[in-house]
């Protein structure tokens, strides 16, 4: 396939594909619907609630008054219809004043009537013709029912006023006819006393005598004084019989009755005790109680009228009629009434059965409305189903869509690698061009004529000479040896050819030997020529040698450009392996290199140079790291560094970066996107959580997954096991924490020293390995853990031989260092420039990775920690602090579904604030 | 009263500036003191009658006063006029409870005003205290738990006159006539003696010579004709009556010739009667419930020495006694006692002296302190005792 799939270059495709946000289109369109939904909802229950609120509200404003208001009538109209009985019945004044207050019921009544009026009104569009008639004989029926009330009230008043008159009277007509009875009998008792006393004489006499006194028995037989006696007591008779009337006519029932009462009785004792009192005036005129007897008439006489005469107002009689006449009209007055509250009951009943046939259609209009309420929500319940399959569909499609751009997103990755594998097709044509271009030279140089002298035994030069010699040498002085000739420039170098030279001359060693060991090299203005020796004989005997001389400068320069080609190859293949990875190494060597040259201080020049060593040639920068191999190893001899050399650095890694700008340049803004990053996506598509976590989640993105770094470390490690000749078996985990680039950069360049240090120190070489029971591969185990709540632990354990504390301790005792406890010793192995190692090696023994770790932990604000079994192994942690890096919580899968259907994806992507 | 009282500091403030022992003249009244009401006739025609009372008491209350009250607390008399009319006598009892707080009711007098008293005491739950009557309604069996009497019963004084007549004086039952007011006052006087009478086996005592008047009258003459009737020949006339008609009845008897001795029961008031009768009263016999007032009873000593003037008399003396009772019965009941307290400890029956001839016990049963009966006669226009009815032999017509 070729890298051009479309006619739009990558970049633009790329730019594109980021543009597009089908899913959050339709989660747009699935928003936007589901509000036009809800709007229709609300919208279509406000309709329905209104039509079911006005059904209520004419239940309640026209009927229930209504009805309200009839049984308000109907309640009032009991009281007021009680309240006549117990006014009809009361036979007291006292009786009278509660139920002598008729406003309240009165008010009552009217009130019930206005409500009901009110309340008819209201509904009168609602009511038949009927109801509007009864209501108006209603009112008319009431005000006569209220018109005979006053009436009732002023007849029993009037009864009740004669009635308590009639009671007074009788009290005084009582009282007065007992003084009547006491006075006649007064009268009799001292007339009586008078016959008694007589009879006494008589009866005297005769005791003395024996004969009754003629005077006496006359007196007592024909005399005044028995007829008194018996008249008197007739007399009291009389007066007592009055009494007894006066108490007929308080009983009498009717006014027959009491008529019969005056005409027959009430004459009769009016004659009698008129006559007796006659009678006994006559015969007591003479008499002591004939005054008495005055004063008992004139009394007696004042008394009738007070019972039996009809003309006088106060007489009991006349009192009676008019209790009996009230009596008479309050019955009549309390049946009209009675009439009126039947006629009364009866419209309230009719206009009762109006109302409830009134409550009756509305309750109906209340259940239609209740009918189309479920009617109408069952349509929008429908709807919102279908609103909902259809939005499903929708987001089905989305994630189809998703799917098919994740596929897309696999094309372009393809096409990438498509680049990219140009890239090293165009290096590979590079190398090809430069083979052929070696070639060339060759035949350039094939077609140059060799330079050739030939000197005598004596090592002067002998006139055979090509002129190539003389145009590269010059003219040679008389009598020069070949060592003055060629080596003009170099007595050292003249002085060892003329040694080697004459060790051939002497002819004891083999030629061939002498030969190898001749300076065949010479650099001259700017030159490189080889030299060829070739004896020159005559027969067995040597007698001078031939010396060709080549001219190899383009030959070296040529091996110089194919070395820097193949380097070029190598950056570019780790480049292709870990563009993000060498995108930070390059970063980050280009601070150490400014470090090596700007800084003053020799601990941190030592420290940046080894670590750019490390780092160089790890990513195939191999000039770069011989030359800071080179510095290294100056400053560990005279401890110093000159401007040159900090130049030459500098120059070194501008031109190797100039050489991988272009590639380097693609390593930028582009980020790794996993399998599991891409399901954990679609899965919370599938699922609708919150839109926004899902912007987070696929933020988290711009963060690298941890097991990066931890490759490119393993990656380092094997290699360097290599180098040491040792056999490994790297693990990685990364435990799906993701981590900041930038930030951790640093880190994993410094671990590399750690990695160093376990490869040399610790693991141990395959055949002590079997030896002392272990598996020929040592194991090293690269990890990054979440420490909640807010830490990552990196660590790197190695099961090496471990710590040897006892190097460990002499060395620091050599160094000054405090070397009591196995803190002390730790402490030590982590300090600037300890190393247990006599010699310094390539791949480590400088006691500089160490510390550089620590010194990377704790930039980040961390801490460092060792462990050492013997025989067991080696445990490195570093604790840092959670800033940007995230983890997942432990089993925090993405919930499949919820009631809530939301998930916490806070746990798994985690974009740290600022990103 | 509150203006009064404030009135009555305020003078005494003043007073005290000027001169020492103001108060004690007995203005102040005292917040302390037992309160004891009496509702009476202190006015009008009975007047005599609630007045000799209140001045017994109140003479006692003062002897007790004096000497420092009954358990170191002072006693008080709140006396309320009724008049004499039953309809008074309701509101004056509930105001004396119910406004006064009085601790008991003490001394009222009269049959028909007690008749309205006695539920208002039961009710309120207020002793009443040696009401002035010998009615039976007073004296029910058993008794009620807040009417306590002082005096012997109507009944009781007329049958010690039946004995003293019969046994005594060998009047024969058929020689003994009646008079009697023509109420509930008369009709226990009468059934008293005529129960005596068929205890001695006279079963014809209903039938025997009845003269009546109605009350508050002096209409005796019909009831005088009965007893002067030929056929009748009654040697004593048993009159249970109001001084006024009584005395009229003696002297119309008298002026008819009629020689009997008139016997009169306590309530006729015999001062009233004495002076009422003037020279028709010698031998007119007046039974008492209490001593006469020349014994030589230590109560009636006391009662001398205390009462003196218009205020002596036999009315006076009961409530002095009345009064004496009721402090005894306060005493027994110990400091602090409720009235519930004064009638539980008279009911547990301990002695009560009161200075007569033996002291009085009470029960739950018994609610009189006294039944004894004391006969006087008017002799030379003053009461004598009676040691015997026999000292009046000479006084009672031979046959």
């Amino acid at each position: 396939m070729k890298y051009s799939k479309t006619d739009a270059p990558l970049s633009t495709r790329i730019a594109q594909f980021a543009k597009r946000g089908t899913i959050e289109s339709n989660l747009k369109l699935l928003g936007i619907a589901g509000l036009g939904l809800f709007i229709t909802l609300v919208a279509s229950l406000y309709f329905v609630q209104r039509g079911l609120v006005g059904a209520q509200e004419r239940l309640t404003e026209l009927t229930l008054p209504v009805q309200h208001a009839l049984s308000r009538f109907d309640a009032a109209l009991g009281a007021a219809f009680r309240r006549q009985a117990q006014l009809s019945a009361s036979e007291h004044a006292r009786e009278l004043e509660p139920v002598r207050e008729r406003k309240a019921i009165e008010a009552d009544l009217r009130d019930a009537e206005r409500g009901l009026r009110e309340g008819m009104a209201i509904a009168d569009g609602e009511l038949e013709a009927s109801a509007r008639a009864a209501l108006g004989d209603l009112q008319k029926q009431l005000d006569a029912f209220l018109a005979s009330d006053t009436e009732l009230l002023a007849s029993v008043e009037r009864r009740l006023a004669s009635k308590a008159a009639f009671e007074s009277q009788l009290g005084g007509v009582d009282s007065e006819l007992r003084a009547l009875i006491e006075a006649a009998q007064s009268i009799a008792g001292v007339l009586r006393l008078d016959y008694i006393v007589t009879l006494r004489r008589i009866a005297e006499a005769m005791d003395k005598s024996g004969k009754p006194p003629p005077g006496l028995v006359r007196q007592v037989t024909v005399g005044g004084t028995r007829a008194s006696l018996d008249e008197m007591a007739e007399l009291v008779d009389g007066v007592l019989t009055l009494g007894w009337l006066a108490g007929k006519i308080a009983l009498a029932p009717t006014g027959d009755a009491l008529n019969a009462v005056m005409a027959n009785e009430i004459a009769q004792n009016r004659t009698l005790v008129g006559r007796l009192l006659e009678s006994l005036r006559a015969r007591l005129e003479k008499g002591g109680e004939s005054k008495r007897l005055a004063a008992l008439a004139t009394r007696f006489d004042a008394l009738f009228p007070r019972v039996g005469d009809e003309a006088r107002e106060d007489a009991l009689v006349h009192l009676r009629r008019s209790v009996l006449e009230e009596t008479a009209r309050a019955r009549d007055i309390r049946a009209r009434a009675e009439a009126r509250a039947q006629a009364l009951s009866g419209l309230i009943e009719r206009l009762r059965g109006d109302a409830s046939a009134l409550a009756r259609r509305t309750t109906n209009e209340a259940s239609r409305a209740a009918l189309i309420a479920r009617v109408v929500s069952t349509l929008v319940s429908l709807l919102g189903i279908c609103l909902c399959a259809f939005a499903a569909l929708r987001i089905r499609a989305s994630v189809t869509k998703l799917q098919e751009r994740n596929e897309e997103l696999a094309r372009l990755k393809q096409d990438l690698e498509h680049v990219n594998k140009n890239l090293e097709g165009m290096v590979a044509e590079r190398t090809e061009a430069l083979h052929h271009r070696e070639q060339a030279l060759q035949r350039v140089l094939d077609s140059m004529s060799d330079g050739m002298i030939s000197i005598g035994l004596d090592g002067k030069l002998l006139p055979e000479r090509s002129k190539s010699v003389v145009r590269w040498f010059g003219e040679p002085a008389a009598d020069a040896t070949a060592w003055e000739y060629l080596f003009a420039e170099d007595p050292q170098g003249a002085a060892q050819f003329r040694m080697g030279f004459e060790q051939l001359v002497e002819d004891i060693l083999p030629f061939e030997l002498c030969i190898d060991q001749m300076l065949n090299r010479i650099v001259h203005a700017g030159h490189t020529y080889d030299l060829d020796f070739q004896p020159a004989r005559e027969g067995e005997r040597t007698i001078g040698m031939v010396i060709a001389v080549r001219d190899v400068t383009a030959q070296i320069e040529a091996r110089r450009a194919e070395q820097l080609a193949r380097e070029e190859q190598r950056i570019i293949a780790h480049l292709l392996r870990d563009k993000r990875g060498f995108g930070q190494m390059v970063r980050e060597c280009e601070s150490l290199v400014t470090q090596v040259i700007a800084s003053d201080d020799l601990v941190t020049r030592r420290r940046a140079l080894h670590t750019l060593k490390g780092n160089c040639a790890i990513f195939g920068f191999i000039t770069v790291a011989e030359l800071a191999h080179e510095l290294e190893n100056r400053l560990d001899s005279d401890e110093t560094l000159t401007e040159a050399d900090a130049d030459g650095l500098a120059r070194r890694w501008q031109e190797s970066m100039a050489r991988t700008e272009e590639f380097v340049h693609h390593a930028h803004d582009i980020y790794e996107i996993g399998e599991s990053d891409l399901q954990l996506v679609l899965g919370a598509l599938r699922q609708r959580i919150d839109y926004k976590e899902i912007v987070h989640l696929v933020e988290s993105w711009r963060l690298e997954p941890a097991v990066a770094p931890l490759k490119r470390l393993a990656t380092q490690a094997k290699r360097l096991a290599a180098d040491l000749g040792k056999e490994l078996e790297v693990q990685v985990a990364d435990n799906g924490v993701r981590l900041p680039p930038e930030r951790f950069q640093p880190l994993f360049a410094a671990a590399v020293h750690a990695i160093r240090n376990a490869l040399d120190h610790g693991i141990e070489p395959p055949d002590q390995r079997v030896a002392d029971g272990k598996p020929r591969a040592g194991t090293l185990m690269l990890s990054v853990t979440g420490a909640p709540p807010n830490a990552v632990v990196f660590e790197l354990a190695d099961d090496g031989a471990g710590v040897d504390f006892e190097a460990v301790a002499k060395k620091a005792r050599l160094r000054g260092l405090p070397a009591s406890t196995q803190e002390d010793l730790i402490e030590a192995l982590f300090s600037d420039g300890f190393s247990t190692r006599a010699k310094v090696s390539k791949t480590s023994g400088r006691g500089v990775g160490m510390s550089a770790l620590r010194a990377a932990c704790e930039a980040l604000s961390g801490s460092i920690a060792l462990e050492s079994t013997p025989g067991r192994g080696t445990t490195v942690r570093c604790t840092l602090p959670l800033i940007e890096a995230t983890q997942p919580k432990p089993s925090a899968p993405l919930v499949p579904s919820g009631p809530t259907r939301r998930m916490s994806l806070h746990s798994r992507s985690i974009a740290p604030p600022g990103h | 009263m509150g203006s009064f009282r404030t009135t009555c500091l305020g003078a005494a403030t003043i007073l005290s500036g000027l001169a020492l022992g103001v108060s004690s003249t007995g203005v102040r009244a005292d917040a302390d003191a037992i309160r004891i009401g009496m509702t009476g006739p202190l006015s009008g025609p009975s007047e005599q009658l609630g007045r000799g009372v209140r001045a017994g008491i109140e003479a006692y209350f003062g002897l007790v006063n004096e000497r420092g009250g009954v358990h170191g607390k002072k006693l008080a008399l709140v006396a309320l006029d009724d008049a004499y009319e039953p309809g008074k006598t309701g509101p004056n009892m509930r105001k004396l409870i119910d406004e006064e707080r009085v601790f008991a009711v003490l001394g009222n007098p009269g049959t028909p005003t007690a008749a309205v008293a006695v539920p208002i005491a039961i009710e309120k739950h207020v002793p009443l205290f040696g009401a002035f009557t010998g009615a039976a309604l007073l004296r029910k069996t058993p008794p009620d738990r807040y009417v306590v009497n002082f005096r012997a019963s109507y009944g009781q004084e007329t049958a010690e006159i039946v004995r003293g007549l019969i046994d005594e004086l060998g009047i024969a039952p058929e020689e003994i006539a009646f008079f009697t007011q023509n109420d509930a006052y008369g009709d226990a006087g009468h059934k008293g003696a005529v129960a005596a009478l068929k205890a001695r086996g006279f079963a014809a005592a209903d039938r025997l010579p009845h003269g009546r008047y109605p009350r508050n009258t002096v209409d005796v003459e019909a009831g005088l004709s009965r007893i002067l009737d030929p056929a009748v020949h009654p040697r004593a006339v048993v009159m249970v009556g109001a001084y006024k008609p009584c005395a009229k009845f003696i002297k119309l008897a008298k002026q008819h010739g009629l020689k009997a001795l008139f016997v009169n029961v306590s309530f006729v008031l015999g001062d009233q009667l004495r002076r009422e009768l003037g020279n028709h009263a010698e031998d007119v016999v007046v039974t008492q419930v209490v001593p006469a007032y020349d014994s030589d009873l230590p109560v009636v000593r006391e009662y001398r020495e205390r009462v003196k003037g218009d205020d002596v008399g036999f009315v006076s003396l009961e409530g002095f006694i009345a009064a004496k009772a009721f402090v005894a019965a306060l005493a027994q009941a110990g400091p602090g006692a409720s009235a519930e307290g004064v009638i539980d400890a008279l009911e547990r029956g301990a002695p009560i002296d009161l200075g007569l001839e033996a002291p009085a016990r009470l029960s739950k049963e018994r609610h009189q302190l006294s039944d004894r009966v004391w006969p006087t006669v008017i002799h030379r226009g003053r009461f004598a005792s009676l040691a015997s009815w026999t000292e009046l032999k000479s006084a009672v017509s031979s046959k």
